[in-house]
């Protein structure tokens, strides 16, 4: 357990560390909405820090701040009733990839991505925008690394049939 | 790896925008400090809250109590002027059969307060303040027993407020001794007349003096009219009567024009009041050449009696007020002379006569 004057150092040695990746998990979560996800990483660190306290240093802190993330997205979700059309959810992907100058390609996979149910869509953003490994994502979805596999193959699977549709 | 999962592994990695990181961090950094002090700080706010509490609570019962009651509040302590707000306080919410015993209870403060005064006597001004605040106690005195002969209370409590007062003048004479101030010690030994009664019997006395001088039959009503005053005077006590006032300030008036014949050399009751003052002065320092009393103050307090009755003498062709100012005051002094003059402690003479027999 963490005392009071190691805390804030350390945690603030964790925000720097997955700050970034946090505003990319909520970026390819939240429609691409950038200002939307600098808010909701910034609860996600304040939530953290809240709880720090009970946080066990010798477990991971990127399992357990992106559990956070995930939990807080699933509030977001449900209180903002955030089920999105997807039509509008396809405009602004474009929006999004417009402003990143991404080859067209790319923007392919983009809306193929968007338009994946949620499940195949968190885990393919974990794996491939926040590039962590099976066992990383296992321990923040709280499944197991076979079902991440699972996942991650079926979602390659819908991707690859939806880019070959385009 | 096939082309898709090469798409996916360069999928963009945005990145934190620094105006955002910087918000974020530094509303962080603010969380982080009241996190880290806030259960400390919460603790101390409240315990020092508490704490704050009880000493508001306890300022406000006990400083002022303390400054109400405590004796050692004296004029120029930083309590005095609470002191002095919550006796008008008190006096104005007093019901007025209640006044009487408030003014007795406030004229003994002021000379507890004196008497705490006089131990402090080197001190700069504490015998200017001594004298207020006996002029202070002489006032309150007055209005407490004009409260009392209004409201019907004995005389017994009258009796009782001037063998206090008297007391505690005692203890302000000692502690002021010979060393003091004259006016100072003229102040107290004009207090401790009027609370003995004695201001009284000489204002009565000159009062049948004057009128015994006068022998003519057409002054006779006036004569008895005069004592029949005078008596009711005493019953009523002259000081606090209005009426009773101006007789007396009419009295003081005569009493002045009593010097006029001694400028011419005619022998009046004053050169026997003179006179008298003289004799009780030689038997006073018969009395007082005491083992038991200090010699020295003796001898400067007999000194002072005898310079104040040459000055009256001296001036009152000149100054008849003053001159019956300082005689009054050598007679105030003669009778409440032993009051000044420290006493020798009876012990020291058994160890220096042990010390003595032991030399043997």
């Amino acid at each position: 357990m963490y005392n009071n004057k190691d805390m804030a150092g350390d945690f603030l040695n964790y925000y720097n560390q997955y700050k970034d990746k946090i505003f990319n998990y909520f970026w390819y979560r939240l429609d691409f909405n950038r200002a939307l996800s600098e808010d909701m990483t910034q609860d996600v660190f304040f939530k953290a820090l809240d709880k720090f306290d009970s946080f066990d240093p010798e477990r991971s802190f990127q399992a357990w701040i992106f559990r956070i993330a995930k939990n807080h997205l699933i509030n977001h979700y449900r209180v903002a009733r955030r089920e999105t059309a997807l039509t509008e959810a396809e405009s602004r992907t474009i929006d999004a990839v417009e402003k990143l100058n991404i080859d067209l390609e790319l923007e392919d996979v983009f809306r193929a991505i968007n338009v994946l149910p949620e499940k195949f869509r968190e885990v393919l953003s974990l794996r491939y925008a926040d590039s962590l490994d099976n066992g990383e994502i296992a321990s923040i979805l709280e499944i197991s690394e076979g079902t991440v596999r699972t996942r991650i193959c079926r979602a390659l699977e819908i991707l690859r049939k939806s880019l070959k549709n385009r | 790896m096939d082309n898709l999962e090469k798409k996916l592994n360069n999928l963009p990695k945005v990145r934190l925008r620094r105006r955002a990181d910087l918000k974020i961090r530094f509303r962080l950094y603010a969380a982080i400090l009241k996190k880290r002090l806030a259960p400390e700080k919460m603790r101390f706010s409240w315990n020092f809250r508490a704490l704050a509490g009880s000493v508001l609570l306890l300022i406000l019962i006990v400083v002022p109590g303390y400054a109400y009651a405590g004796t050692n509040v004296v004029p120029g302590d930083f309590l005095y002027p609470l002191k002095m707000k919550l006796e008008e306080i008190e006096l104005s919410l007093a019901r007025k059969k209640n006044k009487a015993e408030i003014y007795a209870e406030l004229s003994a403060k002021r000379l507890a307060e004196a008497k705490v005064l006089a131990t402090t006597i080197d001190k700069p001004k504490t015998e200017e303040k001594i004298k207020i605040n006996l002029d202070k106690a002489l006032l309150l005195r007055e209005r407490a027993i004009s409260g009392f002969s209004n409201s019907g209370s004995t005389t017994l409590r009258i009796k009782a407020l001037n063998s206090q007062e008297e007391a505690m003048l005692t203890d302000i004479a000692q502690s002021a001794g010979v060393g003091a101030e004259d006016d100072l010690i003229d102040s107290i030994a004009l207090a401790l007349d009027k609370v003995k009664g004695r201001d009284k019997d000489r204002e009565g006395a000159e009062k049948r003096g004057r009128l015994d001088k006068s022998n003519e039959p057409e002054k006779a009503g006036t004569e008895v009219e005069g004592r029949e005053t005078f008596f009711l005077e005493e019953k009523k006590d002259p000081e606090v009567c209005e009426d009773c006032d101006r007789d007396r300030k009419a009295d003081e008036k005569s009493l002045i024009s009593d010097f006029a014949p001694l400028t011419t050399g005619t022998t009046t009751k004053r050169d026997d009041n003179i006179t008298d003052l003289r004799d009780n002065i030689d038997r006073l320092t018969k009395d007082l050449k005491k083992p038991e009393f200090e010699q020295q103050d003796v001898e400067n307090l007999i000194n002072k009696i005898n310079n104040k009755v040459k000055r009256a003498e001296e001036i009152r062709g000149s100054d008849q007020e003053g001159a019956k100012n300082l005689l009054r005051s050598a007679e105030a002094l003669t009778d409440n002379a032993e009051h000044f003059i420290r006493k020798k402690d009876k012990n020291d003479d058994r160890r220096k006569e042990e010390r003595r027999e032991k030399e043997k």
